[in-house]
C-alpha cells in the first residue's frame, strides 16, 4: 500500500505509542493525577469521572531482564516486560494502578507489584470472567462501586453520576470517532491502512479522549479528502493476544496484505461498541462491559467466536492471522476450536506465535508471506 | 517393606503404599470408576467436571461424574503422557499449554484406550466447568463439550483479591453460580433434595476436620506417612464417596498415624531433612517423591493436598447454609489466586512441619505457580529462615521431563542442606 498519501494528522497518534510516558509526564504538569490500569475491563470513566488520566500500560519491544528473577520465564513475556519497566521505574510517575481480572499472570503481576514495586499498592477489579449473562450483575455493579470508592479516595474528588455520565458521553465520543474510522476499512480498497487504523487506535487509548476526539475528526477529515488507495491484496483480519506495536500489522501489510478487520484490545475491540446513556451510570458501565467483545481469558467461547465471524462477513475478510504471544495459555487453548468454526465458514486462518521481543520476526515474516501469497490476489 | 511389596513396587510407575489404610483407599478409587460406568449403563447422564467443583452438589443429586483433571494424572502417573499430549497437540493445542490439561484433552478425544482408562473414563453428557483455579481448567474442558456436543455449565470462581474476610458480594455471587449449576443438573434431569445437600455438606466438614487431625499426626518427627501415600490420602475425599467408607479411612489414616508417632515410628530410619514440596508432583515420575529419602531426606509436606481444593477451612463449613458456606470456603481457599493465601499457606505449613527446605519446581506449562515461585520463597525466607530451590521439572509431559537433571537438583539442595545442618550443629 505504498501509494497511499501519508496522513499528516496521524503523527500525534505516533508520537503517542512512541513515548505513552511524556502524555503522562504532560497531563500531570498540568492537570493532575494518573492512573495505571490493564486491561480493557478496567472502567477509564470512572477514573477520567474523578479528574484524573487513565494510562493503559504498554510494554517495549527490549528483551525481559530483571523480571525473570520474578516470574519464570515460562511465563507471558509483555508481562515480564510491563514489570521490567516497573522495576525501572518506568511507571514512577502513576498515582495509582489497577488491574482487572483477565489472564493467570495478570493476577500474579498484581501480586508482584504489590510486593516488589516500589509504589502505591496496586488495586484489582474482581470483574467476572463469565459475561453475556445477567446473573452477574449485582457483583459486578458492587466491584465498580468499590472501584468507584477507591478512585475517589486516590483523587479526593468525588464521583457522581454527572460526572461520570460526561466521561461516558466523552468516551462514547471517542469510540463513535473511532468506528467511524474503521468502517472505511470496509471498502475494497480500504480507504486507510491496517497500519494506520492500528497505530490511531493504540494512539487513542493513550491520549487524554478530550484531546483525543479533535484529533480523531481532523484523521476522519484527511482520510475522506484524500484519494483511494489504488491496492489490492489479501483482506486479513487478526485476533489474538495483546498487541502493543503497529510492528506486526505493518508486516502483514509489507507482505501485500490489506489489514481490514481486527479483535485486539489495542484496537477495535476498545471502541466497537457504546456505553448507553442512563441515569444509572454505573449499570451502564456494568451493561456495556457485559456485553461487549472480550478476549479469550472469558467465556462463554462462543461468543466471542460469532464477534470474530460476525466482523469477517462484514468486512469481508479472505483469511484470519492470530498472533499468539508465547504462553498466552488462554489464546492457545481457543486457537484450534476457533480454526475449526472459522473452517466451516471456508476462511482460512494462520495462527501464529510471536516473542513480545521481536524474536524470530524474520522467520515470522516469511510465514506470513507464504500464507498471503496462497490468495493470489491481483 | 516386604518382598513381595518391594517386587510390585520395582514394577510398577508408582509406589507401592507404605500404610496399609493406603491400599484400602486406591480399591477405593478403582470402585468408583465402576460406579460411574454402572450408572452410565442405567441412562444417568454422566458429568465431567473439575475437582474443584462443589461435589456435594453433584453428591446430593446422585450426579455420576469423572474429573477431567484426575483423569489427566492418572494419564502421566500410568506413563501415557507421550501418547495423549501428541493426540492433543495433533488438534493443534500448542505443547505451550499446561501439559496435564493437554493429557486430559487427550484421552477425552481418543477411543482406544488402555484397559485401566476403559474403567476409569466414561463419556460424559454434560461438562461443568470451572476457572478455578486457572484458566487452563476452564478451556480443557471446551474440548471436551466440543467432542460429545454436551451441555455445558461453567462456574466462575472470584480471584480472593480481598484477602479474609471475604466480602458478601463475592460469597452471594459464587452461592448463584452453585444455585446455577444445580439449575443446570435439573434441566438435564436431576433434583436436589435439599436434606440431602446439608447430609453432604456435613459430610465434606467431617472429612476437612478429620483431616485436620491427620495433619497433627504428618507433623511429628519423625514423619510417619510417605509422600506418595499422602498424596493417595489427598485425593480419597474427591474419589472415595461417604457410602464408600471415606470416613471410615480417614479415621483408620489417623490411627495408623498415632501408632507410628506414639512408637516413634518413621518412614526413614534416621531422618535428617524435612523437606516442602510446591509444585505439581512429579506425576510421570512419582518415585521422586520418595527420592530424597535415600539421603535420609523426607518430603513431610507436598502441594498435592492443596491442589485437590481439601483444605476448606472447617469452621467455614456450615451444613444449614450449604451454598453460602462452601462458596465462603472455596473463595477463602489457599489455592484461590491471587497469592496471598498460597504465601501464607507455605509460611505456615514451613513453620508447622519443621522444614528445612522448600523444593519448589517449575512445571514450564504452569501459567499458575510460576508467577508466584519467587514470591513464596522471599515470603518463606524472610518469616523462617528457610532456604528454598526453585527448579525446572515438566513432571507430567514425559517427553519434557528429566528425571538426572531432577535427582541432581535434588542431590545438590540436600547436600547443601545437611552441609548447613551439619555447620549449624
Amino acid at each position: 500500500m505504498n501509494n497511499i498519501t501519508p496522513l499528516k494528522s496521524i503523527t500525534p497518534f505516533k508520537e503517542a505509542i512512541a513515548a505513552p510516558g511524556k502524555i503522562a509526564l504532560d497531563w500531570k504538569a498540568h492537570n493532575g493525577k494518573v492512573i495505571g490500569f490493564r486491561c480493557i475491563s478496567v472502567p477509564e470513566e470512572i477514573i477520567w469521572a474523578a479528574g484524573m488520566l487513565p494510562f493503559p500500560l504498554y510494554g517495549t519491544q527490549e528483551a525481559v531482564r530483571l523480571a525473570d528473577s520474578y516470574f519464570q520465564p515460562c511465563t507471558c513475556e509483555f508481562v515480564r516486560n510491563i514489570f521490567d519497566l516497573a522495576l525501572d521505574k518506568k511507571f514512577s510517575f502513576l498515582d495509582g494502578l489497577v488491574l482487572s481480572n483477565t489472564c493467570d499472570i495478570m493476577k500474579r503481576f498484581y501480586d508482584l507489584w504489590n510486593a516488589y514495586i516500589d509504589a502505591p499498592d496496586a488495586y484489582f477489579i474482581n470483574n467476572p470472567q463469565k459475561l453475556m449473562q445477567d446473573a452477574n450483575r449485582d457483583y459486578h455493579v458492587e466491584e465498580f462501586n468499590l472501584f468507584k470508592k477507591w478512585i475517589e479516595s486516590i483523587s479526593g474528588a468525588s464521583v457522581t453520576d454527572k460526572k461520570l455520565n460526561e466521561a461516558i458521553a466523552l468516551y462514547n465520543e471517542t469510540r463513535s470517532l473511532l468506528k467511524e474510522i474503521a468502517l472505511l476499512r470496509k471498502s475494497d480498497p480500504p480507504l486507510l491502512t491496517g497500519t494506520e487504523a492500528f497505530i490511531i487506535s493504540m494512539g487513542a487509548t493513550i491520549l487524554p479522549k478530550n484531546a483525543v476526539n479533535p484529533l480523531l475528526r481532523e484523521v476522519l477529515a484527511e482520510i475522506k479528502e484524500r484519494q483511494a488507495p489504488d491496492v489490492f491484496g489479501a483482506r486479513i483480519l487478526v485476533t489474538g493476544s495483546i498487541i502493543d506495536s503497529p510492528d506486526l500489522i505493518e508486516m502483514i501489510e509489507e507482505v501485500d496484505g490489506v489489514v481490514v478487520a481486527d479483535d485486539l484490545c489495542t484496537s477495535m475491540r476498545y471502541y466497537w461498541h457504546q456505553v448507553e446513556e442512563s441515569p444509572e451510570p454505573i449499570h451502564a458501565l456494568y451493561s456495556y462491559m457485559n456485553k461487549r467483545p472480550y478476549c479469550a481469558c472469558m467465556h462463554p467461547m462462543g461468543a466471542r467466536f460469532d464477534y470474530i465471524k460476525d466482523l469477517a462477513r462484514e468486512f469481508k475478510a479472505d483469511a484470519v492471522i492470530q498472533f499468539n504471544l508465547k504462553n498466552c495459555q488462554p489464546f492457545l487453548f481457543d486457537a484450534p476450536l476457533l480454526k475449526k468454526e472459522l473452517e466451516l465458514m471456508d476462511l482460512p486462518i494462520s495462527i501464529l506465535d510471536i516473542g513480545h521481543d521481536r524474536s524470530g520476526y524474520g522467520q515470522l515474516r516469511t510465514r506470513i508471506q507464504a500464507f498471503i501469497e496462497m490468495f493470489d490476489i491481483e | 517393606m516386604n518382598q513381595q511389596n518391594h517386587d510390585r513396587a520395582e514394577s510398577l510407575p508408582i509406589p507401592a503404599p507404605d500404610l496399609k489404610v493406603i491400599d484400602q483407599m486406591q480399591i477405593g478409587f478403582v470402585k468408583r470408576f465402576t460406579d460411574v460406568k454402572q450408572a452410565k449403563l442405567e441412562g444417568k447422564p454422566v458429568v465431567y467436571t473439575t475437582v474443584l467443583a462443589p461435589r456435594e452438589i453433584l453428591q446430593a443429586m446422585g450426579v455420576p461424574y469423572v474429573f477431567g483433571n484426575v483423569l489427566g494424572a492418572y494419564v502421566s502417573i500410568f506413563g501415557y503422557s507421550a501418547k495423549y499430549c501428541q493426540i492433543a497437540e495433533d488438534l493443534g493445542l500448542s505443547r505451550e499449554v499446561c501439559a496435564a490439561h493437554r493429557c486430559t484433552v487427550g484421552l477425552s478425544q481418543h477411543d482406544e484406550r488402555e484397559d485401566f482408562f476403559n474403567l476409569a473414563y466414561t463419556e460424559p453428557d454434560l461438562v461443568i466447568g470451572s476457572n478455578f483455579p486457572c484458566s487452563a481448567e476452564s478451556k480443557s474442558f471446551l474440548y471436551v463439550i466440543d467432542r460429545y456436543k454436551t451441555p455445558s455449565y461453567i462456574i466462575d470462581t472470584p480471584a480472593n483479591t480481598w484477602k479474609c474476610p471475604v466480602p458478601e458480594h463475592a460469597v452471594t455471587y459464587l452461592a448463584r453460580q452453585y444455585q446455577g449449576m444445580i439449575r443446570f443438573l435439573e434441566e438435564n434431569g436431576y433434583t436436589l433434595d435439599m436434606d440431602k445437600l446439608r447430609e453432604e455438606v456435613a459430610f465434606s466438614k467431617r472429612l476437612n476436620e478429620l483431616i485436620a487431625e491427620v495433619e497433627v499426626y504428618r507433623r511429628a518427627v519423625p514423619t510417619p506417612i510417605k509422600a506418595y501415600d499422602s498424596v493417595i490420602a489427598a485425593c480419597t475425599p474427591l474419589l472415595v464417596s461417604k457410602e464408600s467408607g471415606a470416613e471410615l479411612l480417614f479415621e483408620k489414616l489417623r490411627d495408623e498415624l498415632k501408632e507410628r508417632v506414639d512408637n516413634g515410628i518413621g518412614i526413614v530410619p534416621n531422618e535428617r531433612l524435612r523437606l516442602l514440596w510446591i509444585g505439581i508432583p512429579p506425576l510421570c515420575d512419582f518415585k521422586l517423591l520418595n527420592y530424597p529419602e535415600k539421603h535420609g531426606a523426607v518430603v513431610a509436606k507436598s502441594l498435592v493436598e492443596f491442589l485437590t481444593g481439601f483444605n476448606l477451612d472447617p469452621d467455614l463449613i456450615d451444613p444449614d447454609n450449604p451454598l453460602e458456606s462452601l462458596a465462603r470456603a472455596s473463595i477463602s481457599s489457599p489455592i484461590n489466586p491471587t497469592s496471598q493465601g498460597m504465601v501464607d499457606y507455605f509460611v505456615q505449613a514451613v513453620k508447622d512441619y519443621r522444614i528445612d527446605g522448600v523444593v519448589s519446581i517449575t512445571k514450564r506449562t504452569c501459567c499458575l505457580l510460576p508467577g508466584s515461585q519467587r514470591l513464596i520463597k522471599d515470603a518463606i525466607f524472610k518469616e523462617t529462615g528457610v532456604p528454598s530451590v526453585i527448579f525446572d521439572l515438566d513432571c507430567i509431559d514425559a517427553r519434557d521431563y528429566d528425571a538426572a537433571a531432577a535427582h541432581a537438583n535434588l542431590d545438590s539442595f540436600v547436600e547443601i542442606l545437611m552441609a548447613k545442618k551439619g555447620a549449624a550443629s
